[in-house]
């Protein structure tokens, strides 16, 4: 209940003035204190298969209040040098229910191919502990398309964490003359980290992409195996 | 560490004083009461220091440059006057904890008064109408967690009804060299982010391999699957974990902060728990402790080997060494996450051995009322003064404790982890409720204490041989001045989000609240009930709290009362200053994220 005197960076300036967030004046009350963020996971490996290395950039992050929260997602991948998938989600979230964000917001992927989509879903953490992610997509040329993921940390020690996870992207309709309708690509993953600190955790990750409704000639499954270092801040 | 080490090789020889230990020691002879000042009058200043509390330097916020600041004593019934300046950067205000002050000078920043602008000195005034242990501490941000805060020492005009030969002030706080702001936005990061002592897989696997038969592995299996459902760790006792340190005295255990006494007298301890984080277990293995005072008030004395201090209360208690040997103040947090330790001895450098911790403690679903209920979802302790109930074989369900103040209910013996769990109004099978004591009719004039030389109220002993001192076990010295019963019940519950860190009352943030209201001298009987997972120490301003626990008209009188997960706590209050109050958890990163509310009085 004291009138807010943190620093206040440009960055917090602009998230309160993408969210609205009228409140934070100086009259703001403590429990109103915008907060982020992000975690940077960079990996680098080789999916079996393909000449040359094969790295992964994810970002996933917030910056906000305990309701209203700007979410930003990057995931790249390059392979042999070259960018095979780039896609960037700005997300307003709000906070629904204990546990649970709706967003919504815009998806813009680079590659492989220059794509707009409309998003909307729901992230949070489900019973039994599960780290949900569930978006709906309607691309620029009205194509709907989903994504479900699941995750789960399981402790080996309260250091070394092992978290596999699950994810599937659906498409309601032919976004591809190579893409039919149904779950078209699934990934299951296991990445094990060892937290030296909450903010830095060096991990190696194995998975295994799927194709289950590729047409013959198709995308073959893959196993990728990356090692790379995973930052909160 | 090394010290650390070095002391318990040194009590293992049996090497007690050693004449090469470093002059720095002769500094942490704790300073007698005795030896402190009565004054009217203080000028404090506030300023960020330097500190180094880890072997590290860090910026702590300091009174008058020490942490904790300067010991406040005055004399009941004087008009005091304390200057304050304020050398931070940004606004602060001091708040006189348990003080019955006038609204004005409360000293909450944006609630009682404007704050004190950096660069300013404010003058506080008021009129001291209670005695006791008391403390000071910021009420601006997260100032008090950065060291900022200091005891109250108020003499009575009547001597207490209990004799002492000298005492000590014992301030029991926390410290983490990160900044306070930088702690509560790693917690908003990160559910847990302090949390290594989760139980791991291979653990559980280690239970469920362990359990004698398949009842108990199927309880193992359930109770880890319905945590789980719940989304909820059974090891949050606390926010924060190892990076803390814990002190005494500001004095971390490796300094062996010693305070002296001669075998055979009384030793008055005055413990404050100034923690913005922890709640401490407080123990002196081998001497048995008499606690005479609770929030600076006179209760009829009871004899413990432990008790369990919040963040915001105060115990009084005495000792009596007979012997010249040292004694270990052991305070661990009741987390386990790590311990403050002093030492009482009849000459500097001694030490006694430090007791183990224990294991750090696990909820079970008993603790959280859900023993055997089916169907539970998100939300424990939706009816948490059922759920509480359920927890506890053996207690006569038609008779809840509100409704039968003063009847004697049966409950079975608690482990560490539930010492203070117990309900209000329950009495233990080996001792006689409290309202039953006899002496009562002697006691039952207002302002008649109980006599000095009756025998202690003695606390059951629990299953591991600790008498822990309970709620249920505090009476107040004289009676209650008033006695009426509650024109009203104001519900209060306690809830929140842990996973996203936020906390609240009745489902609503401090911003987004309005306040309670009640009326000057109305009689209001306020019912908190926890629904969260972790032991919330609630602080009212402007008033003492009668406790509802059994004692009728000497309920004791509280500022700040320990309400445990899935519990319901009743107290009766009534205001007799107008204004507009604060009322919060004292786990100050609790109260920051909006687990506060005002209390307007007109």
């Amino acid at each position: 209940m004291n009138i807010n005197h943190k620093q206040i960076t440009p960055t917090h300036w602009l998230a309160a003035a993408v969210l609205g967030l009228s409140a934070l004046s100086a009259q703001a009350m403590e429990d109103e204190s915008i907060y982020s963020y992000t975690k940077v996971e960079a990996g680098t490996g080789k999916i079996r298969g393909q000449a040359g290395s094969s790295q992964s950039l994810n970002v996933d992050g917030w910056i906000g209040g305990d309701i209203n929260r700007l979410w930003y997602q990057f995931d790249g991948e390059r392979t042999g040098g070259r960018t095979e998938a780039s896609e960037l989600q700005l997300l307003y979230g709000r906070y629904i229910a204990p546990f649970w964000d709706a967003q919504v917001g815009l998806r813009h992927d680079e590659r492989p191919g220059q794509r707009d989509y409309l998003a909307v879903g729901v992230r949070g953490l489900a019973p039994y502990a599960f780290d949900v992610d569930l978006k709906l997509f309607v691309r620029n040329d009205g194509k709907v398309s989903a994504r479900t993921r699941f995750e789960n940390d399981f402790l080996l020690t309260n250091r070394f964490i092992a978290r596999p996870y699950i994810n599937v992207e659906w498409s309601a309709s032919n976004l591809d003359p190579t893409v039919r309708r149904g779950p078209y690509q699934t990934d299951i993953g296991l990445q094990a980290r060892y937290e030296f600190n909450r903010r830095f955790a060096p991990y190696v990750d194995v998975s295994r992409t799927f194709y289950p409704r590729a047409q013959s000639g198709g995308q073959q499954p893959a196993t990728t195996v990356r090692a790379g270092l995973r930052v909160i801040f | 560490m090394d010290e650390l080490k070095r002391r318990s090789l040194q009590s293992l020889l049996g090497l007690g004083a050693i004449s090469v230990l470093p002059a720095a020691w002769a500094q942490l002879r704790a300073v007698e009461v005795g030896a402190v000042p009565v004054n009217r009058a203080y000028d404090l200043t506030v300023a960020e220091t330097a500190l180094n509390i880890t072997g590290k330097p860090a910026m702590g916020i300091t009174i008058n440059g020490t942490m904790p600041g300067p010991v406040l004593r005055f004399r009941e019934g004087d008009e005091v006057v304390i200057r304050v300046t304020n050398q931070l950067r940004e606004i602060t205000g001091i708040h006189w904890h348990g003080l019955l002050v006038p609204n004005s000078q409360d000293g909450v920043p944006g609630v009682t008064f404007p704050g004190i602008q950096p660069g300013e000195t404010f003058t506080y005034r008021f009129k001291l109408r209670q005695s006791g242990t008391y403390w000071y501490h910021s009420h601006a941000a997260l100032q008090e967690a950065a060291g900022y805060f200091a005891p109250i020492i108020i003499d009575p005009i009547k001597p207490d009804p209990f004799k002492y030969d000298r005492e000590y002030l014992v301030m029991l706080s926390d410290w983490n060299d990160t900044p306070p702001p930088q702690v509560l936005a790693n917690l908003k990061k990160v559910d847990g982010y302090y949390n290594y002592r989760r139980i791991t897989t291979p653990q559980f696997l280690a239970q469920l391999r362990n359990a004698p038969d398949k009842k108990a592995r199927d309880a193992v299996w359930n109770d880890r699957m319905e945590w789980a459902k719940m989304r909820m760790d059974p090891t949050d006792f606390s926010d924060g974990g190892d990076e803390w340190t814990f002190l005494m005295a500001g004095k971390k255990p490796a300094e062996n902060w010693t305070a002296l006494f001669k075998p055979g007298e009384r030793v008055r301890l005055r413990f404050i728990n100034a923690s913005p984080m922890n709640l401490f277990d407080v123990r002196i293995p081998g001497l048995p402790m008499t606690v005479v005072q609770a929030d600076g008030q006179n209760v009829s004395p009871v004899e413990v080997d432990e008790f369990r201090i919040g963040n915001g209360e105060t115990y009084d208690v005495i000792v009596q060494p007979k012997e010249a040997k040292a004694y270990s103040i052991f305070v661990p947090t009741i987390a386990r996450i790590g311990y403050a330790l002093g030492t009482l001895a009849p000459e500097l450098g001694m030490s006694a051995p430090v007791p183990d911790m224990g294991p750090k403690p696990v909820r079970t679903m008993d603790d959280m009322g859900m023993a055997g209920m089916p169907g539970m979802d998100a939300k424990p302790a939706a009816n948490a003064g059922m759920a509480a109930m359920a927890g506890m074989a053996g207690m006569d369900m038609s008779k809840p404790a509100a409704t039968a103040p003063g009847a004697p209910m049966v409950m079975p013996s608690t482990p560490a982890d539930k010492a203070m769990a117990d309900m209000p109004g329950m009495s233990t099978p080996d001792k006689p409720a409290p309202a039953a004591k006899p002496g009562d009719s002697m006691a039952g004039m207002p302002g008649m204490p109980d006599a000095t030389g009756a025998a202690p109220i003695i606390a059951p002993v629990d299953a591991d041989g600790l008498r822990r001192l309970k709620y249920a076990l505090l009476r107040a010295a004289t009676r209650n001045a008033d006695n009426r019963a509650p024109e009203r019940e104001l519900l209060v519950r306690l809830t929140g989000d842990m996973t996203r860190y936020f906390w609240s009352i009745n489902g609503k943030k401090l911003s987004d609240s309005k306040p309670f209201k009640m009326g000057l001298g109305e009689r209001v009987r306020i019912k908190m009930v926890n629904e969260t997972m972790m032991e919330h120490p609630m602080h009212l301003h402007g008033v003492f709290m009668e406790l509802v626990n059994g004692n009728g008209a000497f309920g004791p009188r509280k500022h700040t009362i320990i309400v445990p997960p899935a519990q319901t706590v009743e107290l009766d209050a009534t205001y007799e200053d107008e204004g507009t109050w604060a009322f919060h958890c004292h786990l100050f990163y609790h109260a920051a994220t909006g687990m506060m509310r005002l209390v307007e009085v007109a």
